[in-house]
């Protein structure tokens, strides 16, 4: 037995019919018009499921017959069989039912019953409309079924699915048309498939819709309009036809039939369509050309020229079908779109001439027309792309610089000129270009070469407003910015950007190197050291950016050397005898040291001063003695509690260091440091201050006063819209205005990377808290009290020292950490600690991965929670104590690039299989006096497969037994780098005067006030 | 979901036995046709007609009662069902035009594109009468055509013909190239003749190379053709059909219930 199967477009119904095949063919009668191999209807039910719910039909089928009898469908069917009409019982179902059934892989029917190949094609077909339902592919649309007209749901097959749905029309096997020789959707061999995929899509929408609101029924006692009926019908459970005068609807489903066709599978009816081509001219005035071709929907790179059709020649390489299609499509295009009419005035059919203005008909109106009437249309690719913005500029200048006062170059209060100008992308427009261009009649311009489109609406409103109000003036900058906010979107126009044009003097705003009088400066003759290129360029751009007048903010990446490139500036002014005063370096206390010692280092003939500390000089000293010193280091506490010690100096320069402490401007150290005066003005900070914009204002309200405003007039103009709003057009101009004035450089720069070092080592200096000294001067007392006067290095003496040394170690790490105590493991009592949590914050802005080494296994466990609590972040943590399995899942999970940010380890690294290449800080909390045991940890993650500069850090405690075996291992470093005695041995080994000086707590090692 | 509906049978003696799935006018009501050359064909048939019969022929062929009508050589032969039980047969005959004029008007339309693409389009501007006329013919029959019918009513012409009278106008007013046929020239000769005129040869491709769906075959009537399918793509694309469709023109401009309805369709089958 065979199972066939029928769609009936008409009526939305799946009709089986049972054949038996394994019949007696011979024997069977041909005279009658039952089909003699037609199982009935009871056979039938058997073989399916009941929940297809089938009801019995009559129906007549046509079948292949030879001699008067029906062949059996699994037989070879002769050529010369003839189709004979016979009447069958056949099992039928609504639709709903039937796609149920046909998604169910096998199809569930009885065994021993051969599945006709007509119920596999209508699988495939269901199969589809699920997969295209699943992506939202369907669209409403309206079906006539006996005679009246259904809103529906239709299935989208955009243009990637159209080979498929090809491929299943023409698979269609011919007895699914069986019971329909004179249906009318014999006549396209597509109907019938996308009857019953469209029958399938709606099925599924509907049974969803029904689950969502089964109670929703389309209200019937009034007749609301045709397209609140539709849209009633489309949410309904089951169909409901449209009801209005015929005329009305004929049209209303003619509408609906233009819109959603753009989604319907092509080539319903026809395998060619007309395809019309624009052709833009090379000039202005030129004629536009819309080309003719015919093209293929089933291969759609098939296009035919109109002309080659004509040639006698060519024309023999086409299928005849496209002459009528050209003509034909022209003839219905041109109804849509007039001066196509013009193609068909002569033989062969031309390319069609039309003007700008019609052009621009074309490709707003009549395209879309035109495709949704089935024709293929080709404009040109720059009307697709996204336009080059037109706008306006507001251009600023100041009168030129009289050179009198320094500090009135760029000011909000400085009075400026400000024109109106139009640009299109980058590209400024003349005034006459833009009188033209709002005069001109369409919306098409031809500039430089390529044809653009511009709303000359716009341009005309704008035109009209700029005359109203002035298209230049002057005015403080202040007011200038004002005009340029308020007029956001000028007229029509939008506000491109602010633009500053201040003449020569001031070009470097736009970009400093390329100013004529930006100088690289030689590296200053007092400087010890020497500078990376990037320095160079750093250093003198602070000192030229100063000469004009102007506060400037060095923002380098953590690493990058922002000290260095201050201090160069120092010994620069010192060596030329530019500076009329003292310099005032503001920092944390847990760089004090660290300022100290660069400058100690880079610049030792700079007089430097420490304020800082208990025994800080009152303020009268302070005042008579300043004028002695080159800089003062002091922190911003001071600032304010010795805010009249400072306020009597005038500074020749102030330097905030880490000025991200004065991010808050209300704060109280925040206006003490505005309130000083000073001839120069520094910021370094290491922070992305562009993007923190009350930070930004705070500190470039200390640089430049009133610059960017009152602080009320910054939130309303900036702040707020960029930070709300996300106005990306006030982000730019505010980055536009403020460029000038910050110089940051990122470490993963190009031209950074060329000029680091692949391991850039470094030194950072941190001060003993109060506790910490008393803690150490105990240790140190003990320690010279047990081994009393003796000299020499018995087994007995090196054994006291190195006990002392670990536990001043201990102690320059934490107090904690010596004590071994549950006593808070607070950064307020230890240098270092304060010192790494700010440089971890850094670290964290920057998106960067570090390593921290300690050799205390309870220090780290402290640092782990300590660390874990404060950045809210995962940190990992690997000691001597772990498993082996344990760590290489650490290892694995540091390693992944989203990983956690941070990895303790306290453990002697040297020997251990580990690759850390993800991080690119290594911190050594504590030192192992021993370069080779350092390198090796320092080695983790700087190994092959390393991509990123590595910065080391290593933390040295100012004043202590840290600090001076630091410099006797780099002084033996430096008389034979290949021999590395530990600083342990070097210590031991030392005369007892020696030895007093290598312990004893210099004055400047505590940092607490 | 629809449901079968049981077909009640008319008992009225007045009325026409009813035909399933008869062939029907388009309109419904009012005017049959809207072209001038569908109208024009039309007053030709029916400029004799009673009223009375005018109207029963407008009503059968809306209804549906003409089983069948088919069209060749200027002929038209249709089945039409009555009261009676048997459906009568009429024909009705149209007087071809002269060889030679067709000659003359094709060769004049080979020069007039415009007129070849609209008439392929399936409209006729009144050009094309004025047309025929330079060469001393008429695009539409001047008399009324020899029309026949087995039915006994007395009046001629009867709504039977009438009835098939209306239906040859309405397929005519959309298509263009019928009439020509009812003139004399058969559908399929129309671009025959033309490329002719064009010196275009025939071409050495068929169209059956262009890709067709299968035609229907006896050998291979119960299987799927052997064509290679297209594998389906695993990854459909993304399209936002309402996006790409754009606002449908037919709601109205101030109706924003219908658009967020309609948004709010595919918003929900989308969360889905």
């Amino acid at each position: 037995m065979t199972l066939h199967a029928f769609w009936l477009p008409n009526s939305f119904v799946m009709s089986f019919w049972l054949e038996d095949n394994q019949g007696p063919g011979p024997d069977l009668d041909p005279g009658g018009s039952e089909h003699p191999r037609g199982m009935l209807f009871t056979d039938l039910v058997g073989q399916l499921p009941t929940e297809l719910e089938l009801y019995q039909e009559q129906r007549f089928g046509l079948f292949p017959a030879a001699d008067g009898l029906p062949i059996a469908s699994h037989l070879d069917i002769p050529i010369d069989a003839q189709l004979q009409p016979w009447c069958i019982d056949t099992g039928e179902t609504i639709a709903e039912c039937v796609i149920d059934f046909f998604r169910t892989r096998p199809l569930p029917v009885d065994e021993g019953t051969t599945i006709g190949d007509s119920l596999l094609y209508w699988q495939q077909i269901a199969e589809f409309a699920v997969l295209l339902v699943d992506e939202t592919l369907m669209v409403p649309g309206i079906a006539e079924l006996e005679g009246k007209k259904y809103p529906v749901w239709q299935a989208a097959v955009p243009l990637e699915l159209d080979p498929y749905w090809q491929s299943l029309v023409t698979a269609m096997p011919p007895v699914v048309h069986a019971l329909m020789p004179d249906n009318e959707f014999a006549a396209t061999p597509e109907a019938l498939p996308l009857s019953f995929l469209d029958a399938c899509v709606d099925f599924q929408v509907r049974q969803w819709a029904m689950q969502r609101n089964p109670k929703f029924h389309r209200p019937r006692k009034s007749q609301p309009p045709l397209p609140k009926q539709w849209l009633d019908a489309l949410q309904a459970g089951h169909f409901s036809a449209l009801f209005a005068d015929s005329r009305r609807l004929e049209t209303f489903v003619e509408e609906v039939g233009l819109w959603n066709d753009g989604v319907r599978p092509l080539s319903l009816f026809s395998p060619y369509r007309l395809g019309l081509e624009l052709m833009p001219p090379d000039d202005h005035d030129g004629d536009w050309e819309i080309h003719p071709t015919v093209r293929s929907n089933r291969d759609r790179e098939l296009s035919v020229p109109a002309g080659e059709l004509f040639d006698p020649a060519a024309s023999t390489h086409h299928p005849t079908a496209l002459l009528p299609c050209l003509l034909a499509g022209l003839g219905r295009a041109a109804v849509d779109f007039p001066p196509l009419d013009a193609c068909l005035e002569s033989v062969p059919p031309e390319p069609c001439r039309i003007d700008r203005m019609q052009a621009l008909v074309f490709m707003t109106e009549a395209s879309l027309l035109l495709q949704k009437h089935g024709f293929i249309v080709h404009l040109p690719t720059w009307w697709e792309e996204p336009q080059e913005k037109l706008g306006l500029l507001l251009r600023i200048s100041t009168p030129r610089n009289t050179g009198t006062d320094r500090n009135a170059v760029l000011g909000l209060d400085q009075m400026v000129s400000y024109s109106w100008e139009a640009a299109m992308g980058e590209e400024s427009l003349t005034e006459a270009e833009f009188r033209e261009l709002a005069t001109s009649k369409t919306q098409l311009i031809h500039r430089n070469g390529r044809w653009r489109r511009v709303d000359t609406g716009a341009i005309r409103k704008s035109m009209k407003q700029l005359k109203d109000r002035g298209f230049s003036g002057d005015a403080s900058l202040a007011n200038a910015m004002e005009i340029g906010f308020g007029m956001e979107h000028a007229g029509g126009l939008p506000v491109l950007d602010l633009r500053f044009d201040c003449g020569e003097d001031a070009s470097w705003l736009d970009d400093f190197r390329t100013d004529a009088r930006f100088k690289m400066l030689p590296t200053p003759k007092t400087f010890r050291g020497t500078l990376r290129p990037y320095q160079e360029i750093g250093y003198s751009w602070l000192q030229f950016v100063a000469d004009a007048g102007l506060g400037v903010c060095l923002a380098d990446d953590m690493g990058l050397g922002k000290t260095v490139q201050m201090i160069a500036v120092l010994a620069h002014q010192q060596v030329n005898k530019l500076a009329e005063g003292p310099s005032l370096i503001v920092c944390p206390m847990s760089v004090v040291g660290n300022w100290a010692r660069e400058l100690e280092r880079f610049a030792p003939s700079l007089r430097v001063l420490i304020h800082h500390g208990g025994d800080r000089s009152s303020q009268r000293m302070f005042v008579d003695s300043a004028g002695e010193y080159d800089a003062i280091i002091t922190t911003y506490n001071l600032i304010v509690r010795d805010q009249t010690s400072f306020l009597s100096c005038r500074w020749w320069n102030i330097i905030l260091d880490e000025a991200q402490n004065i991010k808050n401007p209300n704060t109280k150290q925040s206006v003490a440091v505005r309130s000083l005066r000073a001839c120069n003005r520094y910021c370094l900070t290491g922070t992305p201050v562009e993007n923190r914009l009350i930070e930004l204002w705070s500190i470039m309200d200390f640089l430049n006063a009133g610059f960017l405003g009152w602080i009320g007039t910054f939130r309303t103009h900036f702040a707020m819209p960029i930070e709300r709003d996300g106005s990306d057009r006030r982000a730019a101009i505010l980055r536009k205005i403020t460029r000038p004035f910050i110089l940051r450089r990122l470490k993963s720069d190009r031209s950074i990377i060329c000029d680091l070092p692949e391991k850039n080592e470094m030194k950072v200096f941190c001060n003993l808290t109060a506790e910490q000294a008393a803690l150490y001067q105990t240790v140190v007392d003990q320690m010279f009290t047990c081994i009393g006067g003796e000299e020499g290095s018995s087994f007995e003496r090196k054994g006291m020292i190195l006990s002392a040394l670990v536990k001043l170690k201990q102690i320059t790490n934490h107090p904690v950490n010596f004590l071994h105590d549950d006593s808070e493991f607070s950064s307020a009592r230890s240098g270092k600690l304060q010192r790494l949590e700010e440089m971890m914050q850094v670290v964290l802005d920057e998106g960067d991965k570090a390593l921290i080494f300690t050799q205390f296994a309870q220090l780290g466990t402290r640092l782990h929670e300590k660390l874990a609590r404060k950045f809210g972040v995962e940190v990992l943590y690997l000691h001597g104590g772990t498993p082996q399995r344990q760590r290489e899942q650490l290892i694995n999970k540091f390693q992944t690039r989203h990983g956690p940010p941070m990895f303790l380890l306290s453990l002697k690294a040297g020997g251990l299989g580990l690759n850390l290449t993800e991080a690119n800080h290594v911190f050594h909390y504590d030192r192992w006096w021993n370069p080779a045991v350092e390198d090796q940890a320092t080695d983790r993650a700087f190994r092959i497969g390393q991509t990123k500069a590595v910065q080391v850090h290593k933390y040295i405690c100012v004043g202590t037994v840290e600090e001076k075996i630091d410099r006797m291992i780099d002084n033996k470093r430096q008389l034979a780098d290949n021999i590395i005695t530990p600083g342990e041995t070097l210590i031991t080994n030392l005369s007892l005067t020696e030895l007093r000086d290598a312990f004893m707590l210099s004055r400047d090692a505590v940092s607490e006030q | 979901m629809i449901s079968h509906w049981p077909t009640h049978q008319e008992i009225d003696i007045n009325v026409p036995i009813s035909v399933e799935h008869g062939l029907q006018l388009r309109s419904q009501r009012g005017e049959i046709v809207k072209n001038w050359w569908g109208r024009g064909l039309l007053a030709a048939m029916d400029s004799t007609a009673v009223k009375e019969e005018l109207d029963a022929g407008k009503r059968y062929a809306r209804k549906g009662q003409i089983e069948w009508m088919e069209c060749s050589e200027s002929t038209v032969k249709a089945s039409v069902q009555g009261r009676d039980d048997k459906p009568y047969t009429v024909t009705i005959a149209f007087k071809a035009l002269p060889g030679a004029a067709w000659t003359a008007v094709l060769t004049e339309l080979s020069q007039r594109l415009d007129l070849c693409g609209a008439i392929l389009g399936g409209s006729m501007p009144e050009d094309v009468q004025a047309l025929f006329e330079r060469h001393d013919a008429a695009v539409l029959p001047a008399d009324p055509p020899h029309s026949t019918c087995d039915c006994e009513r007395t009046e001629r012409p009867c709504r039977h013909m009438l009835a098939v009278a209306c239906l040859v106008a309405d397929r005519v007013d959309t298509r263009p190239l019928l009439l020509f046929e009812l003139r004399g020239l058969p559908q399929e000769q129309f671009m025959t003749r033309l490329r002719e005129l064009w010196n275009l040869p025939l071409p050495d491709v068929d169209d059956a190379d262009v890709p067709q769906p299968s035609e229907r075959s006896v050998t291979g009537y119960y299987r799927r053709p052997d064509v290679e399918p297209e594998t389906q793509p695993t990854a459909p694309p993304k399209v936002d059909v309402l996006a790409k469709l754009g606002i449908p023109q037919f709601f109205n401009q101030d109706d924003q219930t219908s658009l967020q309805t309609l948004r709010k369709l595919y918003h929900d089958h989308i969360r889905r």
